[in-house]
């Protein structure tokens, strides 16, 4: 029998019904990572399985007990699910170690004295025994998590829940919690995490749900999720969570926010910073020196330029593509091209991609990296 | 309602003052004082401002004998003391008063004297709740006491020099038909007043001779003089007495006798000396005096402390229990919010905070206990019990309610139960938020019990006032109360602070307890 089973699981409120028929089972050891676009019912299913949640209807086994069941000790089941949140929830009132000794003095009758020494066990774990004496507030975000993690574990819980649990974090604090999960995860427990860190979804889970519209559409294995997606819709998510997209639309347009946008993307993609940098300049190279100038020349208001970075396998290389057609069809051609594209950016430029390929007139593909 | 205090006529005439240990002599002659007041007759005051005390009935009085006088010329003041002290610091040009009050306020004071002309006759007389059974008795008993010079032997008495014969009888006769209720001024002496918890007075003991004569026994209750009418009105009284002047407004509202007493309204202005009056005395030798009238003579320092008493009772009791309602409150509240408690909680917060603390005091004795025999004390008790406990109920429900739901969600998450996520996260993390509020507000509540006077309990407030009625000194007893009730603000504030620092994060080498680290 699997660790937790949920058959036909639906969650409604008066206007919305965030999880409409969710089918799943997970088995001790299992590290499940629950992906997804926001708001489609990832939380509000993590939330149901400890049932901080009232289902509507169906049924959620936890270790054969229906946690649903008018007679079942919720506060008995909890402690044997621990649960990290997106917003830490530490007890500011108490100390680092008051908050890992809380549960176990509290709800398991140990000792203080012994319920400290094990603060200490875990807080060295993740990485911070020296702040046991520290109140939440003197701590950093990552910090203030990784604290709750070992809160979590200190009530030695069969299953481990993650609500979001990076991302609440600055993106310099998301790695250090992330290693502290994935070191939880080899060590054999069983978590469930809703998360948006792609990279964590595909090297530290056993498995992936990809969940959408109140749904699980698909459960699998992280090279079924990411490479070989059986559902279309998890191929679009995939696709769009692994994509950057940028129109302009005047030639005066915001250059600055579009470089920004487009290094904060390369930099959640863990993109080497070569790629990175050749994004960038391939980027700046071709809308500022050609595209929008010949918009500029030929009095075009709004020249109607769409790029798509897409991220390919390892964040190893890229592939820009460049839609220009309402430049084309006003009466660009490639001579505009030619005739300002002196050699200094031409090498510059085809340093880093390799040969642009025409899809059709005013549809550029290059590969980046 | 009551005029204010009485003093003692013929103390002037008869021998020279020893109770009040003024240095000036209380045997001052009239007509000595006469050629020295800044004015001497009553045309002279038409257009000038004079100074009464609050709920007597020398303006009605006033504005019926004289057509040149309007209601524009009078300044009201709660005590003698202050209409004095108003006239000694031209805030007013005439204290009008009674003949005896004013003998004994220029006793007591320099540099005012009695203006020779008397502005109207006056007469005394005993209240009753209107149609009274008891009013013609009464009648009957004044008649016959007037006529056997039993009147006569009582006022000279209680105006004499003579503190020690001023004794009450003791009630040795058989009350064979039930008891009279007798409300007392406590401050307007010779007539009804407080000698430490002794109630005394021209107007008592013929009280007692009249209960004696008729076969009756006799409680005594002793109160503000702004009360005594509500107390025969509402039943709680069956006669009051003080300096009740007879008039024919105040006999539409009650039953009043045939006098007791007949004296007359005068006029207390400032002397042409009152410079040279006062650099005569030293600063300190002032101050010294002063604190001996207020503190020392007739131990009065143990009314203050009884006083001190009361407020601190009134105070630490309806705190403790206004917290604990508080907390009641907010356990009902949060059983179920929106819920019927809710409600309930709300529309009294709503009406107890939508009426000043006196007034609810009042509606509270008065009204809601109109019938029933609670003492002051009891229904102070209770009205800042019921003000305290909406107050700190809703100040701590919204520091509850501001704690971040995931603070409760994480308790629930790692297995406590909802009392226990209450009490172990919710209400420590909320405690520092409200803690300093609830601090504050009970220092208000201390300061707010100064109103208990309102329903006869002699707080500290009332005792000073007591004392300045009997001192007819404004300022000292004043500054002394002021201070004492600082003291014991600062004091509650220190030690409540002792509490919110304990709430706070640690300070210094952090500890666990229990713990060796």
């Amino acid at each position: 029998m699997s660790l937790i089973e949920v058959k036909h699981l639906r969650k409604e409120y008066p206007n919305i019904t965030p999880l409409k028929d969710v089918n799943a089972y997970v088995d001790r050891g299992e590290v499940i990572s629950i992906i997804g676009p926001s708001g489609t019912g990832k939380s509000t299913f993590l939330r149901c399985l400890n049932r901080l949640e009232t289902p509507t209807s169906g049924q959620i086994l936890v270790d054969g007990q229906d946690m649903c069941a008018p007679d079942v000790n919720l506060d008995l089941m909890r402690r044997k699910m621990g649960m990290v949140f997106q917003s830490f929830n530490l007890f500011d009132h108490l100390l680092v170690a008051e908050n890992i000794m809380l549960g176990p003095t509290r709800l398991l009758g140990m000792g203080k004295q012994e319920a400290y020494e094990l603060s200490l066990k875990l807080l060295k774990q993740v990485g911070l025994k020296d702040k046991a004496l520290n109140y939440p507030r003197e701590l950093s975000g990552g910090q203030k998590q990784r604290v709750a993690i070992a809160r979590g574990l200190a009530m030695s819980p069969d299953i481990l829940l993650f609500d979001e649990p990076t991302s609440a974090l600055d993106p310099t604090m998301v790695s250090e919690v992330l290693s502290v999960m994935k070191n939880l995860a080899e060590r054999g427990l069983t978590m469930l995490v809703v998360t948006h860190e792609m990279r964590f979804a595909r090297d530290a889970s056993t498995r992936v749900f990809y969940m959408d519209r109140g749904e699980l559409w698909e459960a699998g294995p992280p090279e079924q999720i990411f490479e070989h997606p059986l559902r279309q819709e998890t191929y679009d998510f995939i696709f769009r969570v692994r994509s950057w997209k940028w129109e302009i639309h005047d030639v005066d347009f915001d250059y600055h926010a579009m470089m920004a946008s487009l290094e904060g993307f390369c930099l959640r993609q863990f993109l080497a910073r070569r790629v990175t940098n050749a994004c960038q300049v391939v980027v700046e190279e071709v809308v500022s020196q050609y595209l929008v100038p010949i918009a500029q020349e030929r009095g075009i208001v709004d020249p109607n330029v769409e790029l798509t970075l897409s991220i390919g396998e390892g964040g190893e290389r890229a592939s820009l593509k460049l839609d220009f057609r309402t430049l084309v069809n006003a009466g660009m051609t490639m001579e505009d091209v030619k005739t300002r594209a002196d050699a200094l950016s031409k090498g510059l430029l085809f340093g880093f991609t390799e040969e642009p390929e025409m899809i059709e007139p005013g549809v550029l593909v290059c590969t980046v990296g | 309602m009551p005029c204010a205090l009485v003093a003692m006529l013929v103390m002037a005439i008869a021998a020279p003052s020893v109770t009040w240990a003024e240095g000036k002599d209380a045997q001052t002659d009239t007509s000595s004082d006469a050629a020295s007041t800044e004015f001497t007759s009553v045309d002279q005051l038409y257009d000038k401002k004079l100074a009464m005390i609050n709920g007597s009935s020398f303006d009605t009085i006033l504005l019926h004998s004289y057509d040149e006088i309007h209601q524009d010329n009078f300044l009201y003041y709660n005590s003698n003391a202050e209409s004095i002290a108003a006239v000694k610091a031209r805030k007013a040009d005439a204290m009008i008063t009674d003949l005896p009050v004013a003998q004994l306020a220029v006793s007591r004071n320099d540099g005012i004297g009695i203006m020779p002309e008397r502005l109207v006759e006056d007469h005394y007389a005993v209240v009753l709740a209107k149609g009274s059974p008891y009013t013609e008795l009464i009648n009957e008993r004044i008649r016959a006491y007037r006529e056997d010079g039993t009147l006569e032997a009582l006022y000279k008495k209680w105006t004499g020099a003579d503190e020690s014969a001023k004794t009450m009888p003791k009630q040795d006769w058989e009350a064979a038909k039930g008891t009279l209720t007798v409300a007392a001024s406590a401050d307007s002496e010779p007539m009804a007043y407080q000698v430490g918890s002794k109630v005394c007075g021209m107007g008592v003991e013929m009280l007692y001779l009249v209960a004696r004569d008729l076969g009756y026994g006799i409680t005594v209750r002793s109160m503000a003089p702004v009360s005594l009418i509500n107390e025969v009105q509402s039943g709680k009284a069956d006669i009051a007495t003080s300096c009740f002047s007879i008039t024919e407004e105040r006999k539409k509202m009650v039953d009043m006798t045939e006098a007791f007493y007949d004296g007359g309204i005068v006029a207390v202005t400032r002397t042409n000396a009152v410079a040279a009056a006062g650099e005569g005395e030293d600063f300190f030798t002032g101050l010294a005096k002063s604190f001996e009238r207020t503190f020392i003579t007739e131990n009065r320092w143990q009314l203050i402390l009884s006083g001190l008493g009361v407020t601190l009772i009134i105070s630490v009791v309806s705190g403790a229990l206004g917290l604990a309602l508080g907390f009641l409150f907010v356990m009902l509240r949060r059983k179920k919010e929106g819920g019927v408690a809710e409600k309930v909680i709300s529309a009294l917060e709503g009406l107890l905070g939508g009426l000043p603390v006196v007034v609810v005091l009042m509606v509270f004795y008065y009204v809601v206990f109109g019938a029933i025999d609670v003492p002051g004390m009891v229904v102070a008790m209770l009205v800042f019990t019921l003000l305290f406990g909406t107050t700190s109920g809703s100040i701590m429900w919204n520091a509850i309610r501001a704690i971040d739901i995931g603070q409760t969600e994480a308790g629930r998450a790692l297995g406590f139960g909802d009392r226990d996520t209450f009490f172990l996260v919710v209400l420590p993390q909320a405690a520092r938020q409200f803690a300093p509020l609830l601090r504050s507000q009970f220092v208000s509540l201390i300061k707010d019990t100064s109103v208990v006077g309102y329903i006869a309990v002699q707080d500290l407030t009332r005792v000073g006032d007591l004392i300045r009625a009997r001192t007819m000194e404004a300022f000292f007893p004043l500054i002394a109360t002021a201070i004492i009730y600082f003291v014991i603000c600062r004091l509650f504030t220190w030690l409540l602070g002792m509490w919110i620092k304990k709430l706070e994060p640690k300070e210094g080498p952090r500890t666990i307890e229990g713990v060796e680290l």
